[in-house]
């Protein structure tokens, strides 16, 4: 098995790892929302996202529920997303404060963003990032969420945060160490993470065609080209030097 | 040897007096303008004072003391028993006068100032995003600029600058430079609530956010960079009539 191979199946071994420690959420959710009328009271997810943040063996920077706006009965806008707290004994986790007052000067409308808006419009789980996370882990990060479907209605999304750091630990042993650029990148080109000195985490290769083997430009402004091995059924790719 | 005597940089800042005014007052200001800028709306109930004390860092009596003064100046409203607490109350006159007071305390020199590290950080955050922007990151930087051309208030317009200015942060792919922009988006904020406000606003109507939306497109830092810092300069330069004005009416 070539190297880009190796590294292409530990993307997939890796994103289905965590979509899998995502699943109860899902099902917790749909569960949970299927009442008449529920309120932030009826939501349990406290235990549920504690055992994941510090259970699942893979350091995740958040988890929960966001809920469509009108779906919960008390409130419109709502973040039922738990963290681990930073610096703070192992297991203890906190609800992130969120601003839902959508008339408060710093109020910013989740639906707008890909992580909610993606599975929305697709009805099908998405990874978001890398990208700056300003709502929930104010660091460079990945969120992997799934549509909550309620008697065919849409009711929001559940997902998990990972950072991006601890994703380009989880694979630097399949991307092992060499001079040659293989990198790691996302739909639109944005490397998640890489070999060599030319490429880091949040470049953006342009020009990259993830269908199909494509030219695109070094920083030093030559035309390169790039071997390119699509992870199946996932916004991710391996480019390696052609 | 070196002379410690003397206030030498950074060795002299370690041991300079700390805090140069009270705790109350901080927290009292801090607490002023979220209510003025709406972080805060009117009606919420404030966390109880214990609660309050314990995020902040501060001793309750401080928080007391400063809640004491916010119910002086009529931003909160505080009710005793049962279902009792401390309430935000809107500004009647939108927070204008409270802002206008804190405008005159700051000297023209620290207005410049705040205007030239805005400036620093949001230029910045515009050159990288030229380099680093993707098809999504300039789909929801062009969706937001338009949004700040159709916010109408001042509050709703400034909620609109602040999440085009975030937006720019985040197309530049730097976690480091968009917490020091939401950092400062509070600090800017009473500032730009009030050149909305009292200016009328000429300058800052979206045809700054569209020549910057343009430089990020082309992918030309250089120009990104220039477009955000003219608007910088031309919110403090709309400032300092209204600074003046402040001075005069209180002296």
């Amino acid at each position: 098995m070539s190297t880009t191979e190796r590294v292409r199946d530990a993307v997939s071994d890796l994103c289905e790892q965590i979509f899998a420690l995502a699943a109860p959420l899902r099902a917790q959710a749909e569960a949970e929302l299927a009442v008449e009328g529920p309120t932030r009271e009826a939501l349990g997810f406290e235990t549920s996202c504690r055992r994941l943040l510090t259970e699942s063996g893979l350091p995740l920077a958040g988890a929960g529920l966001v809920a469509a706006p009108g779906v919960l009965a008390d409130v419109d806008y709502w973040l039922e997303w738990w963290q681990p707290v930073p610096g703070g004994p192992l297991g203890r986790c906190r609800r992130l404060p969120v601003q839902i007052n959508p008339a408060a000067s710093d109020f910013r409308d989740y639906t707008q963003l890909a992580w909610y808006a993606r599975p929305l419009a697709t009805g099908r789980r998405a990874i978001t990032g890398p990208y700056v996370d300003y709502l929930c882990t104010d660091q460079y990060t990945l969120t992997f969420t799934e549509p909550v479907i309620v008697d065919g209605q849409f009711c929001g999304v559940t997902g998990v945060d990972i950072l991006a750091r601890v994703v380009e630990r989880h694979l630097a042993d399949a991307i092992g160490e060499t001079d040659e650029a293989l990198l790691v990148v996302n739909e639109q080109g944005r490397v998640v993470t890489s070999s060599g000195i030319d490429w880091v985490t949040g470049d953006l290769v342009r020009g990259v065609d993830l269908t199909d083997a494509a030219t695109s430009r070094a920083r030093s402004g030559r035309a390169q080209r790039w071997q390119v091995e699509r992870c199946p059924d996932l916004p991710f790719a391996v480019l390696a030097r052609a | 040897m070196t002379d410690l005597s003397l206030g030498l940089g950074s060795y002299a800042a370690v041991f300079a007096p700390l805090e140069a005014e009270g705790r109350a007052e901080t927290v009292t200001r801090r607490l002023t303008d979220a209510i003025v800028l709406g972080v805060l709306p009117d009606g919420l109930p404030l966390p109880p004072e214990a609660e309050l004390a314990e995020r902040m860092g501060v001793a309750t009596t401080t928080v007391r003391e400063a809640l004491g003064m916010l119910r002086q100046d009529d931003l909160i409203r505080t009710r005793r028993g049962r279902g009792g607490g401390s309430f935000v109350r809107a500004p009647r006159d939108g927070g204008g006068a409270a802002l206008l007071s804190r405008l005159r305390d700051l000297g023209l020199g620290e207005l410049r100032d705040l205007g030239d590290h805005y400036a620093a950080v949001s230029g910045a955050c515009a050159a990288l995003a030229a380099e680093r922007a993707d098809s999504l990151d300039l789909q929801r930087v062009r969706s937001l600029a338009a949004a700040v051309a159709h916010a109408e208030g001042a509050s709703l317009w400034l909620q609109a600058e602040g999440s085009f200015h975030l937006e720019v942060a985040v197309a530049a792919h730097s976690a480091r430079l968009t917490r020091a922009e939401i950092a400062l988006q509070a600090e800017v904020g009473p500032v730009l609530w009030l050149s909305h406000a009292y200016d009328g606003d000429p300058v800052l109507a979206g045809t700054r956010h569209t020549s910057v939306v343009s430089a990020i497109e082309a992918g030309d830092p250089t120009a990104a960079r220039e477009a955000v810092e003219e608007h910088a300069r031309d919110l403090v330069r709309a400032l300092v009539p209204l600074h003046r004005e402040a001075q005069r009416r209180s002296r």
